[in-house]
């Protein structure tokens, strides 16, 4: 089969990019290696600054979707003959284009590798994602079915951690970590939620608001302590011991659940397949140079890079990224269709008058 | 109260020895882990920060309290060696008490 671009991952990226290169008239195919096309936004209940229902979102975007979304693929093998990519299924079906966009998206941090935190020992400490989970349940609980009265959330979990190689800031777990706390405290108010941090990095529109939201409207209480060790009591219950640094004191805390903010890394599975981009992949492991050059940026070969493969975004910033890279894929396309390069593109973005 | 225009030349010289130090980011891990920060109240953060701002006296009565159990070092998310550190401390302090600093 063959098409103007593939673009391999249906996240929020892949499909902001599909939809623009399609609009631009390319033929475009996403493929997908989950049932459904989503990505890590078919994870989420409510998603940040705005609280906007996550499934809602994912409709909207994929109504916006009048190109071909292959799901359940698995790539086995991505080779390149005569300036096209080809990509290669389970099904040995052929998928070929000139321009190959990777938006792989990231994988959450596996907190098992926390080990003093007790992330797989002790049942009532959890991850973010699991009580995303829950959320979408409708329903929080703890290991025995009830109601937890104190919960603390846990930031920097494999984010800023050398003992752990990721030794980046994931940007987005402070505000996930405010949302979630938020959302608890909505549910149940007479809950008492802390949050363990280090530092609080709110540098998103609106995180700032939703951090003193949090504090003013929903009491959610902040603790500066980055958490050292967890131990289970006979009820199940954890102790969590850390420095509160603003005292100056050792402290610890029992509480009926723990959520853990794992960090986003790399999904770097895609690499197997593509072992000529090793000189893409950032120290940090995220693919492309990150640059704001974009002569750096892209490739010249028609590999392209968006979304979270390229390092921790929010929804936001990756179809944000995903529209800028979608310019520079159409812009290619058009110079190996070897029509007259524009000058001006059709879009114009100041109008003088 | 604290002089930030003094210099601190023991910090300077355990930099020099341990240049991780100067990665410490008072997270806390270390004195929230520490076998005997519950009593005394230091841990590895506090001694840091004496060495930075030049408490020398209450450092050096902090680090007597020190077992060498190097939990500190393990749970460190910058990955300071502590212990290495907490030994040049030790080092500097006594050459330079015995100068009067």
């Amino acid at each position: 089969m063959d098409f103007d671009c593939v673009i391999v991952g249906a996240g929020p990226s892949g499909l902001k990019a599909g939809h623009i290169l399609h609009d631009s008239g390319h033929k475009v195919c996403i493929l997908e290696k989950e049932e459904v096309p989503g990505g890590k936004l078919n994870t989420w209940h409510e998603l940040f600054p705005h609280n906007e229902s996550a499934p809602e979102v994912l409709q909207h975007m994929l109504s916006d979707v009048k190109h071909l979304i292959r799901t359940s693929v698995n790539i086995n093998k991505i080779s390149r003959k005569m300036g096209l990519f080809a990509v290669a299924d389970q099904n040995n079906n052929e998928y070929r284009a000139p321009a190959l966009l990777i938006a792989t998206g990231f994988k959450p941090f596996d907190a098992r590798l926390k080990e003093e935190y007790g992330y797989g020992i002790f049942e009532n400490v959890i991850t973010s994602v699991e009580l995303e989970d829950m959320f979408r349940s409708g329903r929080v609980t703890n290991s025995k079915g009830r109601i937890p009265e104190k919960v603390a959330f846990i930031h920097c979990v494999g984010s800023r951690d050398i003992k752990v190689g990721s030794e980046f800031c994931s940007a987005n777990c402070c505000i996930t970590g405010i949302k979630q706390a938020v959302e608890l405290k909505k549910m149940i108010p007479q809950m008492n939620v802390y949050c363990l941090y280090m530092d609080l990095r709110l540098g998103g529109r609106l995180y700032e608001y939703n951090y003193k939201t949090s504090q003013t409207d929903y009491k959610v209480q902040f603790i500066r302590g980055r958490l050292s060790e967890t131990n289970e009591n006979p009820d199940q219950t954890i102790v969590l011991r850390y420095e509160d640094t603003l005292a100056g004191r050792p402290a610890k805390i029992t509480v009926d659940m723990v959520v853990l903010l794992v960090g986003m890394q790399p999904d770097q599975s895609i690499l197997n397949l593509l072992p000529d981009i090793d000189a893409q992949v950032g120290v940090d492991g995220f693919f492309g140079t990150g640059r704001i050059d974009h002569s750096y940026r892209n490739t010249d070969d028609g590999l392209f890079f968006a979304g979270s493969c390229t390092g921790p975004k929010s929804v936001t910033q990756s179809t944000d990224e995903s529209a800028d890279i979608a310019h520079w894929i159409d812009l290619y396309l058009k110079r190996m269709k070897q029509t007259e390069t524009p000058e001006h593109h059709d879009r114009i973005w100041i109008q003088h008058s | 109260m604290i002089d930030q225009d003094k210099l601190s030349p023991i910090y300077e010289a355990v930099l020099e020895k341990v240049p991780s130090v100067s990665t410490c980011i008072s997270c806390g891990s270390c004195s929230g882990t520490c076998i005997s920060s519950d009593q005394t109240g230091y841990g590895f953060r506090k001694l840091v920060v004496l060495l930075r701002n030049g408490k020398y006296k209450q450092l050096e009565k902090a680090l007597e309290y020190c077992q060498f159990c190097g939990k500190c070092s393990l749970v460190c998310p910058r990955g300071i060696n502590t212990r290495k550190a907490i030994l040049e401390m030790k080092k500097y302090l006594k050459v330079h008490t015995h100068e009067n600093i």
